[in-house]
C-alpha cells in the first residue's frame, strides 16, 4: 500500500516537474538564472503550505454566467416577431431589477456595465436600444430596412439592423474586449494589481480567504479568461476568451502557451518569482491580443468566402468588426485607435453595402500588424 | 521490487507525454518517399494555371463579344456573344475547384456561379444609375448567372442591358486577371514550396478544396436542390445552373466531373497523366478503414462510375429532372459515394483535417 502511494506521488512530482520543462526555450541562455525551486502545476490549482485552496474567481463566473444570458436572450430576437426590450437588456447589463434564469447569479451584486475601463458603458445602452428597435421590425431585413433576414439555405436567421449590423454579436463580443480583455490587461495584469507592492499574504485565513491580493487579482485575471482549470486539455468548457483561442488555435497556436503563461505566473507570484511573473505576464499580453486578431481574421476570411449568401457574410462581419475593437484596448497594444478607425471606415457602417476587396485589405493589414503570415492569414 | 521496476517505466512514459508539448503545430506529414513536391509543381504549373488561364482567355473574348455588339447590335453579334458566354462558362467548369489562396481573397466562387439568380435585383440594378457589383448587396446580380439572364432570358438585349453585360463581364476580368497574376508570380512558388500538411498546406487547401467543390459545388448545388434529393424530391428548375440558355448545364456538370476526374490523376490540360493524388495514395499504400481496400482503386472505380451515370443524362437538364430523374439520382449517389472517399478516406491517408465545416455555434 505504501509503495502504491510512493508511486502516486511519483507521477505527480515527474507531471510538474516536466512541464516546467516545456515553457520558454532558454536553455542557451549565457548567465543561466538559477531554476525556481517550486513547482508550476499543470492545471489551474493551487494551494498553500497547508494545501489549503488559494484560487478564487467567483466574481467573474459571475459576470461570463451573465453574458452568456444576455447573448441568449438577444438571440431570441433572431426568430421574427419576438421584440427585444432595451430596459430588460440595461437590467441585465446592470443587475437591477432583473432575475436571472442561473438562480445563483440573483444573490450576487456583481455586473457588466460597472466594469468597463476603456470605453464607455453609454455605447452599450444605445446598441440595446438598437437591438431593440430592430427586433420590433415584422419586416425581412434588407439594406436600410431592419428585422430578421435568413441565410441562402434558410437554416440560420439573424436580427439585424437597417445597417445590415447583428447587435448581438456586436454586443456579446464588444464586450468581451470591453470588459472581460480590458479587466485582464488594464487592471488586473498590471504592476497596480500584481507588482512588488501588492500584498503577498493571506488576506483573511480564519474566514476561509487563504489567498493574497497579489494571487486573487491574478485569478481575477484568469477567471475573466473563461477557461475551465484543465484547459487545453479539456476544451467542451471553454467559453468566451478561451473559446475563441481554441478557435484560431490550430493557426496561431495560442491555447498552451495561454494556459502556460497563466500558470506560471500564478506560480510564480505564490513563490514571489518577478522575473518569471513579468515574463508570463508578457506573453499573456500578447497572445490574448492575438486570439482577438486571429478571431477578427477568422470572421472577416468567413465573410469575405460567404460574400454569396449576404446574411451569413452580414453576421460574420458583425463578429469581426466586434474582435477587431479589442485590438486597440490594451496598454501594450499593437494596433493604435487611429488605425481602427481607419479599418472600420475601410469596411464602412452600412454592412450591405461592404465591398470584399475592402474586407480583405484590412484583413491583410490585421495580419500584417500581428505577424500573421500569408499562409496562416488565409487558414484562419 | 518489481514496484520500482514499474515506477522506473512510468517514469519513462511521462517523459515521454512531457516532450510531446513542445510541437505547436500538427505537421505529421506521412512517411513516404513520394515526390509531393512533383505533385504540386505539376498540379499548379500543368492544371491550376492552365484552367485560369483557359478561363480568362475566354472572358477576354467574351468582353470583345459584348463590345462588338455595344457597337453593332446584330443577330449575328448576338449569336457570337452568347457562344463566347457559353465557352467561358464551360471552362469556370474546370477552374472552380481551387478555392483558396489567390481566388478565395476574391471569393470566385461565389461572386462567378451564384444561382438561381435575382432578376428582380438585376433589373433594377441596371435601372439604377449607380451601383458598386462588389457591394453585397448585389451578390444575386453577378456573375455568370445572371449574364446567362441577360443573354438568354425573356427581354430583348437592349443597350443598357448590353451595357450591364459589360459590367458584369468586366467584374469577371478584374477578378481572375487578379488571380492569374498571382499565381504566375509569387503565389505559385509558395504553393509548391509547401510541403507539409497542416492547415493552411498546399496539400491541405487542395484536398479541402477538392471535398467542398465535390460536396456543396457539385453535389449539392448541381444535382441535390435541382433534383429535389432530400427535400421531398420536389425538382426545382429554377435553380439549375445556366437556367435560362437551357442547353448547357448537363454539360456544364459533365465538365466539371471531369475536371475533378483530372485533377485528381494530375492529368494535365492537354491530357498529360503526372504525378496526382492517385500517386500519392498508391505510395502511401492507404486503405479504406472500412473496406480495407485500397483507396486509390476505389477512388478510380467511383470516379468512372460518376462519369458514366453523367453520360446517360443529357441537355436539357431541366426535362431530364422530370423523365429521367432516376438516372440524376443515381449520378447523385455516385458522386455521394466519391465524397466519401474524398472527404474521410484521401485526408485521413494523407494527414490532412477537413476545416471547411461550419463550426460557428452562433
Amino acid at each position: 500500500m505504501r509503495n502504491i502511494n510512493l508511486l502516486y506521488l511519483l507521477l505527480f512530482l515527474t507531471g510538474q516537474i516536466l512541464i516546467t520543462s516545456c515553457g520558454d526555450d532558454d536553455t542557451n541562455d549565457p548567465d543561466p538564472t538559477p531554476e525556481p525551486t517550486y513547482t508550476v502545476p499543470t492545471t489551474y490549482v493551487f494551494t498553500d503550505a497547508d494545501g489549503n485552496n488559494t484560487v478564487s474567481y467567483s466574481g467573474q463566473t459571475a459576470r461570463l454566467d451573465m453574458l452568456e444570458e444576455i447573448t441568449s436572450y438577444m438571440k431570441t430576437g433572431n426568430t421574427s416577431g419576438t421584440p427585444l426590450d432595451a430596459t430588460t437588456l440595461n437590467n441585465m447589463f446592470t443587475n437591477s431589477n432583473y432575475t436571472w434564469s442561473a438562480s445563483d447569479l440573483n444573490s450576487t451584486t456583481k455586473q457588466l456595465g460597472d466594469r468597463l475601463i476603456s470605453r464607455d458603458a453609454s455605447k452599450y445602452v444605445s446598441f440595446f436600444d438598437s437591438i431593440a428597435t430592430s427586433s420590433l421590425s415584422a419586416d425581412t431585413a434588407t439594406d436600410g430596412i431592419a428585422g430578421v433576414v435568413y441565410s441562402n439555405s434558410g437554416t440560420k436567421s439573424y436580427l439585424v439592423s437597417a445597417n445590415g449590423i447583428e447587435y448581438t454579436q456586436i454586443i456579446e463580443k464588444g464586450l468581451m474586449g470591453d470588459v472581460l480583455f480590458d479587466q485582464m490587461v488594464n487592471k488586473y495584469l498590471t504592476e497596480d494589481r500584481i507588482g512588488p507592492a501588492v500584498g503577498t499574504t493571506p488576506v483573511d485565513a480564519p474566514n476561509g480567504k487563504y489567498y493574497s491580493d497579489k494571487e486573487h487579482h491574478f485569478d481575477e485575471a484568469f477567471g475573466y479568461f473563461g477557461a475551465p482549470i484543465d484547459w487545453p486539455t479539456n476544451v467542451d468548457d471553454d467559453r468566451f476568451i478561451a473559446k475563441y483561442s481554441h478557435t484560431v488555435n490550430s493557426v496561431l497556436a495560442t491555447d498552451q502557451k495561454l494556459m502556460d503563461a497563466y500558470l506560471k505566473a500564478r506560480a510564480a507570484i505564490s513563490n514571489g518569482d518577478e522575473t518569471a511573473r513579468l515574463e508570463a505576464v508578457e506573453v499573456l499580453y500578447e497572445q490574448l491580443e492575438l486570439v482577438f486578431a486571429g478571431a477578427a481574421i477568422h470572421y472577416l476570411n468567413l465573410a469575405n468566402s460567404n460574400a454569396g449568401d449576404p446574411v451569413l457574410m452580414l453576421h460574420e462581419l458583425s463578429e469581426a468588426w466586434a474582435f477587431m475593437g479589442a485590438l486597440s484596448i490594451s496598454p501594450k497594444a499593437k494596433t493604435t485607435q487611429t488605425e481602427l478607425d481607419a479599418w472600420y471606415a475601410e469596411i464602412g457602417t452600412n454592412f450591405w453595402k461592404v465591398v470584399d476587396t475592402n474586407v480583405i485589405s484590412v484583413r491583410n493589414q490585421i495580419a500584417s500588424k500581428y505577424g500573421i503570415s500569408s499562409t496562416d492569414r488565409n487558414a484562419l | 521490487m518489481h514496484y520500482k521496476l514499474k515506477i522506473v517505466g512510468l517514469f519513462i512514459i511521462i517523459i515521454g507525454v512531457g516532450c510531446s508539448c513542445s510541437s505547436d503545430k500538427d505537421s505529421s506529414t506521412p512517411k513516404t518517399d513520394f515526390d509531393v513536391s512533383g505533385m504540386l509543381t505539376n498540379i499548379a504549373d500543368n492544371i491550376i494555371i492552365p484552367r485560369y488561364s483557359a478561363f480568362e482567355n475566354d472572358i477576354d473574348d467574351l468582353l470583345t463579344a459584348t463590345n462588338t455588339f455595344i457597337s453593332i447590335p446584330s443577330s449575328t453579334n448576338l449569336t457570337t456573344l452568347r457562344s463566347a458566354y457559353i465557352s467561358a462558362h464551360t471552362s469556370w467548369q474546370r477552374a472552380e475547384i481551387f478555392e483558396f489562396g489567390p481566388a478565395a481573397d476574391l471569393s470566385l466562387r461565389s461572386k462567378f456561379n451564384l444561382y438561381p439568380v435575382d432578376t428582380a435585383l438585376i433589373e433594377s440594378t441596371i435601372t439604377s444609375s449607380n451601383y458598386n457589383l462588389g457591394q453585397a448587396t448585389y451578390a444575386n446580380a453577378i456573375g455568370l448567372n445572371s449574364i446567362d439572364y441577360l443573354l438568354f432570358g425573356p427581354n430583348v438585349l437592349d443597350s443598357s442591358r448590353a451595357l450591364f453585360v459589360k459590367d458584369l463581364v468586366t467584374d469577371l476580368k478584374t477578378r481572375i486577371s487578379s488571380v492569374t497574376t498571382s499565381w504566375n508570380n509569387d503565389y505559385r512558388s509558395s504553393f509548391v514550396q509547401s510541403l507539409g500538411t497542416e492547415n493552411g498546406s498546399s496539400t491541405s487547401n487542395l484536398i479541402n478544396a477538392l471535398s467542398l467543390y465535390t460536396e456543396s459545388s457539385f453535389r449539392t448545388g448541381k444535382i441535390r436542390i435541382p433534383a429535389g434529393i432530400f427535400l421531398g424530391n420536389n425538382v426545382d428548375t429554377s435553380r439549375i445552373e445556366g437556367h435560362y440558355s437551357r442547353n448547357y448545364s448537363v454539360t456544364y456538370i459533365r465538365e466539371a466531373l471531369s475536371g475533378i476526374n483530372d485533377f485528381y490523376y494530375g492529368i494535365s490540360e492537354s491530357g498529360i497523366d503526372g504525378l496526382g493524388f492517385d500517386n500519392y495514395l498508391q505510395a502511401l499504400d492507404a486503405r479504406n478503414t472500412l473496406t480495407g481496400e485500397l483507396i486509390y482503386l476505389e477512388i478510380n472505380t467511383d470516379l468512372s462510375e460518376a462519369i458514366t451515370a453523367a453520360n446517360t443524362i443529357n441537355n436539357p437538364y431541366a426535362n431530364e429532372l422530370t423523365t429521367n430523374r432516376d438516372a440524376v439520382v443515381s449520378l447523385h449517389d455516385e458522386v455521394q459515394d466519391l465524397l466519401i472517399l474524398f472527404k474521410i478516406e484521401l485526408s485521413a491517408a494523407v494527414a490532412v483535417s477537413i476545416n471547411y465545416q461550419d463550426t460557428d455555434g452562433d
